[in-house]
């Protein structure tokens, strides 16, 4: 195998871009190991913003899985902007597009239940139970990806406006609209229905 | 909770732990795919990849070196090639660029050649060792890429052959996926004063070349100076600019230093103009960036050498203000600030306005900051939106000044709204009527009355506070109180005014401008106070320089020096206006200053108008007059018209009466006739489309004060009031 894995080496100082560029690199080459690595550091934010456009966890979870074998299959077709997250998160919008779409055909838009769903999470804390379905209830779809990708992706808003094609000043504006009305709810404790 | 990047990591923590696991069935769908892959047969070299190979070339030479045959008659010294980074050195090769020598010309030198011997070996093999050496002892490395070469000798199409050449291939060692050098090379052509320096501060010639190319286009810095300085810091110095005859290839690392967006967001901080906008402590780099994206204009950066330190300077606009910094290219300490008031600031577009109201009534709440810029164009008009804290609504400000507060809309309905435009402000569409809303500038309430720009300019800040108030669709009131005035000072004890606008900062430029019903406003020169009227519904600030410039003129008190005494100005007024003195109520006169001319301000009541006059004190002339409906008057008229046809009966037929009207509010206090001292009844007429026409009643019982409105037709109360009798 190719020398891949070179993060010990000193000079480069690699920030997170880098380090999955080089699993991406691995991953053309067939490396499992960095695509168990890439799915480690970036499944979260796939699911998160899976989520936040589909707003249903089995529609988000299918996409999630489809996405890494995506991104397995497609990694030798990556050309590295030093912008891995945006190129998955793009798969990741693509597919949710598509579920969109089939569930169109079928006419069938399940609507979750947030209760229930979050319930069932067992491993997860009261708080981030709360914060969960905080973010899926008060949020609109806009504010909701806003959100997901600059807390979850670590996106910055430039790049989101770049990739959700809006004004920076429409994301400011949103992000702080978003940020400041979870906040009030939080605030609150008060479950949202609306 | 009291930041966003806490609520940002819990909201990344929650769904982190929210994310099933699919890793095995993606890795077991992955394995089912193989086959149906092109595995790529080669990827990029990295920069390892090339280190390792530098260390193989490392070895030949140590193993070349035993064996090799020099040859006697190449022994002359044909080109001398230099190599700076920090560690300095020069190599010696003959006609045939065979190394006859390497000489380390300071302690990093040779540190860098070690105990390799390079004797005998091709050129091109030496630097490749050098440059691996340099990268391995980390002399070159991410914080400080760049190399200088200097290539010196008597034939100079050879020294610009061997300058291409070396360039080329150290450009090609240094830039690798994950490491980007900088390279600058020349050619060295000595003089007596380049020898001197090179051996005065004991460096290579071709350093000593560059430092003195930097230093002739930038007088400010001296040669030895940046004699001490790194090729690093020199390059980042030079700043990309073209030298001459020096070829350079990448950009310089400002790594070791925070970097121009540190440096950026420290001087923006420093400046204090987000601190009304929202906490800048607690936000994030990218929150800070994005502000200054939006709001801070011309924004200029540049690395600097001052006074043994490396330093950004930093310029930018914002508002009024061209703002100056210098900040600790290490430490991002502020080293030097300046803020010089720049009128021509002021844009046509308004970016970047901040408002600050608080709404009472139905939409209850502050608008703490600006939130958004004008990024859309609307009938030849920007428009700016702006957000409550509360329920999220949207106001439209307008730049043209007399519909500046032009919209209210709920719920970003932003495209379906309608115009619907009073004179002055008026803040609802026919979607979206408002009802009841007051709005008062918050920032009115700051208590100091004035605060110095600098040597020249001063805000004056001039009334107290600013309300608008709104009833239904109509604006009830367009006019505020509370502008500040920045007063240009021009000569001794002369001043203009240059600009004005509502509220406390320059920023607030949502009412700067419109419907100046200025009143009175007071300036303040040393201890003396003169005031001047502006006015003018549709007051444009240009309007408003040209209204007044003078020397405040502030006559002595003493009336008897005076050439029309008060008896002849009132006599002036009365006369003009056309009324007798027994006709004239609230007849007053004072003596005041206007526009650096001292008056005798005459006002009266007569009719159903306010009259006011200002009768010059030496000449008697009529400076200025009005004549003004008084509503309050007029409804007086009326009523007393009203009065007088129906007698002693009430003014309506349909209104239930004084009596009623007591018995009324008694049976709602629960009082008694016999109980109720001082009961007074009088019948008040609604002298707005807001207000019904009442009885007011009032009466003092077992120590408390009532007040009450009872409506005059139904005899229902409308308003009660009971408090302590002190």
């Amino acid at each position: 195998m190719i020398i891949c894995l070179t993060s010990t080496m000193k000079i480069m100082d690699a920030g997170s871009d880098e380090i999955l560029d080089r699993y991406i690199a691995c991953i053309s080459n067939g490396d499992k190991q960095a695509l168990s690595e890439l799915y480690r550091n970036a499944s979260a934010a796939v699911y998160g913003y899976a989520l936040s456009i589909l707003k249903n966890s089995h529609d988000a979870e299918d996409v999630l899985h489809d996405c890494f074998v995506n991104i397995y299959s497609n990694a030798q077709n990556y050309k590295s902007l030093g912008k891995p997250m945006a190129w998955i998160l793009t798969i990741t919008r693509n597919l949710c597009l598509l579920k969109i779409r089939d569930r169109k055909k079928l006419s069938d838009i399940p609507e979750e239940d947030w209760q229930s769903y979050i319930s069932d999470c067992h491993e997860m804390s009261v708080n981030d139970k709360v914060i969960l379905e905080q973010c899926m209830t008060v949020l609109n779809d806009d504010e909701r990806q806003i959100v997901l990708l600059h807390a979850v992706a670590g996106f910055k808003h430039r790049e989101i406006a770049s990739h959700m094609d809006m004004a920076l000043a429409t994301v400011l504006s949103k992000y702080n609209r978003a940020i400041k009305k979870l906040r009030a709810h939080l605030e609150k404790g008060e479950p949202s229905n609306d | 909770m009291t930041n966003n990047n806490d609520l940002e990591r819990k909201i990344g923590r929650a769904f982190k732990n929210a994310t099933p696991n699919v890793l095995d069935a993606v890795l077991r769908d992955c394995e089912n795919m193989k086959g149906q892959r092109i595995m790529m047969i080669e990827r990029k070299t990295n920069w390892v990849k090339r280190a390792v190979a530098v260390a193989a070339v490392i070895v030949l030479v140590f193993g070349l070196s035993a064996g090799l045959i020099t040859v006697g008659s190449n022994n002359s010294v044909a080109s001398v090639i230099s190599l700076d980074v920090n560690p300095s050195i020069e190599i010696k090769v003959n006609k045939n660029e065979r190394v006859l020598e390497v000489v380390p010309l300071n302690d990093d030198g040779t540190n860098v050649i070690g105990d390799m011997d390079f004797k005998g070996s091709d050129i091109d093999v030496v630097i490749n060792a050098l440059i691996g050496s340099m990268l391995r002892e980390g002399y070159l490395n991410d914080l400080a890429n760049s190399i200088l070469i200097s290539v010196d000798g008597d034939d100079s199409a050879k020294n610009a052959e061997l300058q291409a050449r070396l360039a080329s291939e150290i450009d090609n060692l240094l830039n690798t996926d994950h490491f980007t050098g900088s390279v600058l090379s020349q050619t060295v052509n000595h003089d007596t004063e380049l020898d001197a320096l090179a051996q005065q501060y004991g460096i290579t010639a071709g350093k000593a070349q560059l430092i003195r190319q930097i230093t002739n286009q930038n007088t400010h810095y001296t040669f030895e100076d940046l004699a001490k300085l790194t090729i690093n810091e020199l390059n980042l110095l030079n700043n990309g600019n073209t030298l001459d005859n020096v070829t350079s290839t990448g950009t310089a690392s400002d790594k070791k230093y925070i970097g121009a967006e540190a440096a950026k967001i420290a001087a923006v901080k420093h400046s204090g103009y987000f601190d009304s906008i929202g906490d800048v402590d607690t936000m994030t780099r990218e929150e800070l960036l994005s502000w200054i994206d939006v709001y801070v204009k011309k924004l200029e950066c540049e690395l600097d050498y001052e006074k043994g330190n490396m330093v950004y300077e930093i310029e930018f606009d914002i508002g009024y203000y061209d703002y100056e910094y210098e900040v600790d290219a290490k430490t991002g300490e502020i080293l030097t600030h300046s803020k010089e008031f720049d009128g021509e600031n002021v844009s046509p577009e308004f970016d970047g306005i901040e408002f600050n109201f608080e709404l009472e009534g139905e939409h209850n709440g502050a608008i703490d900051g600006v939130i958004a810029q004008s990024d859309s164009k609307y009938n030849d008009e920007y428009v700016f939106a702006a957000e409550f804290v509360k329920e999220f609504d949207t106001f439209i400000f307008s730049t043209n000044p007399q519909n500046r507060f032009s919209e209210y809309i709920k719920d970003e309905e932003l495209l379906e709204y309608t115009t619907v435009l009073a004179e002055g402000f008026n803040i609802s569409n026919r979607a979206n009527p408002c009802h009841g809303v007051k709005i008062a500038y918050a920032l009115v309430e700051d208590e100091d009355k004035t605060y110095v720009i600098d040597e020249e300019h001063t805000v004056v800040y001039v009334a107290e506070r600013a309300t608008l108030q709104y009833e239904g669709a109509q604006a009830s009131s367009g006019y505020g109180k509370g502008w500040s005035v920045i007063v240009k000072r021009i000569g001794d004890g002369k001043y203009e005014i240059t600009d004005w606008y509502m509220g406390k900062d320059g920023y607030d430029m949502s009412s700067r401008g419109v419907n100046a019903e200025f009143g009175d406003v007071q300036f303040w020169n040393n201890s003396e106070k003169y005031t001047a009227v502006l006015s003018g519904a549709h007051a444009h600030y240009e309007y408003i320089t040209s209204l007044y410039s003078g020397t405040p003129n502030v006559s002595s008190s003493d009336e008897s020096t005076y050439a029309v005494t008060r008896e002849e100005a009132i006599a002036i007024a009365l006369e003009h206006a056309g009324v007798k003195e027994s006709e004239v109520h609230e007849l007053e006169c004072e003596r005041d200053v206007e526009h650096g001319i001292t008056v005798f301000e005459v006002e009266f009541e007569s009719g159903s108008y306010d009259y006011n006059y200002e009768i010059n004190v030496e000449t008697g002339a009529v400076v200025k007059h009005s004549k003004k409906l008084d509503d309050d008057n007029a409804w007086d008229s009326i009523e007393n018209a009203l009065d007088a046809n129906s007698g002693n009966q009430s003014a309506s037929s349909n209104f239930i009466g004084n009596d009623a009207a007591k018995a009324a509010a008694l049976e709602h206090a629960g009082v008694s006739a016999a109980d109720a001292t001082g009961l007074e009844c009088e019948l008040d007429r609604a002298e707005g489309i807001f207000e019904k026409d009442h009885y007011d009643v009032e009466f003092s019982a077992g120590g408390y004060d009532y007040e009450y409105e009872i409506h005059a037709e139904t005899g229902k109360v409308l308003k009660s009031e009971k408090e302590r009798d002190d």
